[in-house]
């Protein structure tokens, strides 16, 4: 009896404490854990159904946690013919690059809903062919070009990364664009920026639908459990 | 909830992705309005032109005799940087260099091109006395508002003569008078006589309609001074005084003995 007295204080006594140390469940938390690439299939469709535009773009974001680090570049060319034998036409590169926050941090399916922001840059060219008959000064038949000229922006994001099967990925993006400033046009004021769009509006808005192909390179860490209710 | 989220969104950007297209009226801003001023005391003048034209194009802006303040419709060659006005006052032309950034730009298909015209200045070959840029942007067609101020300088030989009751004139001589001055019609109230300035007296004659004549003499003191840096120095007369000895009408009163730009009454004279 002493000695299953004396084996039982000894249980008792080295029996471990309390973990006490919280466990760090988000560990590398904030290293990405993919890079996910797509494309603009709005500006697929759009290059083979209208005349006056042709142009693709790629986007790309990599994950830090919540935070995703974004970038877009893409070419834009449109043409345009007026009653009047006038011809425009401008072609150009372009690349955004920003960041955007998920909002749907306990999505089983990491599904994303995000907020961003991006800044836009254009390198193009563009030409005015202009046939006209003023009343007072007579007709006129000129070329107007403006050669690798600038164009900055700004731009607020918005929209949904849903996965769709495995690897596969769609999602929209809808962008507020504004404070547009383009540099080193002299004899033409730009019509059309690429990747922004019109220059007679102050602001502009812009959609995308892309799909995208993610590749993972380390596993995602596991969703924060659900907190319990006291 | 995440699909209607997304359609939700989808339908709302769509919505606002359509864009208005631009009206295709009065797309360039290529028209000026002038005003004349006097220097003086810089209120509107108003002047007498006879025609008004540019130069590469036969358009005349004005054919006939026409009193103006100011002119709100010049319109500016929108193929070049810089349009050359002529004013033309009888056989005396004066003319208006404008220069100006002239840039054209694509609006729509439907409404082709228009030229967006911008840092408005004046250029050197400007014959007018002074000229002000006070608009920088010309405007729009039908749109209002002033762009050029267009001085001249005080004259400062011309006197201003009120008689106490109405004159039949017929015409007025001086020997420094390039040509009689003539009247027909109504009776005159007042006229303004240009003094001698090269001389320090003037001699002037007044021819009535019923065949008589009355003759003012006027002495006053000549000095150049520079009233305005733009005008340079100018012939001043001042100290204005009747000489009682020639002149022949009842009486001359003296109201200023100096001359105003515009003349206001000097004398008041009685016949």
């Amino acid at each position: 009896m002493i000695l299953t007295t004396a084996f039982t204080a000894a249980a008792q006594q080295t029996k471990p404490a309390a973990d006490t140390v919280k466990r760090d469940t988000v560990k590398n938390r904030y290293l990405p854990t993919g890079i996910r690439i797509g494309t603009d299939v709005l500006a697929l469709v759009k290059s083979n159904v209208q005349n006056d535009f042709q142009g693709w773009e790629v986007n790309a974001d990599v994950d830090f946690y919540r935070y995703f680090l974004a970038v877009d570049y893409g070419t834009w060319a449109r043409t345009y013919f007026t009653d009047t034998s006038a011809s425009y036409s401008n072609d150009g590169k372009y690349w955004r690059v920003g960041a955007d926050v998920n909002f749907l941090t306990k999505d089983v399916d990491r599904n994303m809903f995000f907020i961003g922001m991006r800044y836009g840059h254009a390198t193009f060219s563009e030409n005015l062919r202009v046939v006209d008959v003023d009343p007072v000064w007579g007709p006129a038949l000129r070329n107007y070009s403006n050669v690798d000229i600038t164009a900055r922006w700004y731009e607020l994001t918005t929209g949904l990364r849903v996965k769709i099967w495995q690897m596969i990925w769609m999602g929209y993006t809808a962008r507020f664009k504004f404070g547009l400033k383009s540099q080193g046009a002299s004899e033409m004021l730009p019509h059309d920026v690429p990747g922004y769009g019109r220059t007679d509006k102050e602001s502009y808005w812009g959609f995308n639908y892309q799909i995208f192909i993610r590749l993972p390179f380390r596993k995602m860490p596991p969703l924060p459990p659900p907190r319990r209710k006291k | 909830m995440v699909k209607k989220t997304g359609w939700f969104i989808f339908f709302v950007a769509m919505a606002a992705a359509c864009l208005e297209e631009p009206e295709c009226f009065s797309l360039n801003n290529n028209f000026v309005g002038i005003v004349f001023k006097k220097m003086s005391n810089n209120t509107r003048d108003t002047v007498a032109f006879t025609g008004i034209g540019a130069d590469g194009t036969d358009y005349a802006w004005l054919t006939e005799l026409t009193y103006m303040t100011g002119y709100d419709t010049l319109r500016l060659n929108y193929f070049n940087d810089s349009t050359v006005f002529h004013f033309r006052i009888e056989d005396v032309v004066y003319e208006l260099h404008l220069n100006y950034t002239a840039q054209a730009q694509f609006v729509s298909e439907d409404c082709g091109q228009r030229y967006v015209l911008s840092n408005l200045s004046v250029g050197k070959g400007t014959t007018f006395d002074s000229v002000r840029v006070v608009g920088a942007v010309p405007k729009k067609k039908q749109s209002t508002g002033t762009n050029i101020e267009i001085y001249r300088c005080p004259i400062t030989n011309v006197i201003k003569l009120a008689f106490v009751s109405p004159v039949p004139l017929s015409q007025i001589t001086a020997d420094y008078f390039p040509a009689a001055m003539t009247f027909t019609g109504d009776d005159q109230s007042s006229v303004y006589i240009p003094l001698d300035p090269a001389a320090e007296t003037s001699t002037i004659t007044f021819d009535l309609t019923d065949g008589t004549s009355k003759t003012l003499k006027l002495d006053y003191t000549n000095e150049v001074d520079t009233l305005f840096n733009a005008c340079g120095p100018q012939v001043v007369l001042s100290d204005l005084k009747v000489d009682t000895v020639v002149t022949n009408f009842t009486n001359v009163a003296v109201a200023r003995a100096s001359i105003q730009d515009p003349p206001l009454t000097n004398f008041a004279i009685t016949f």
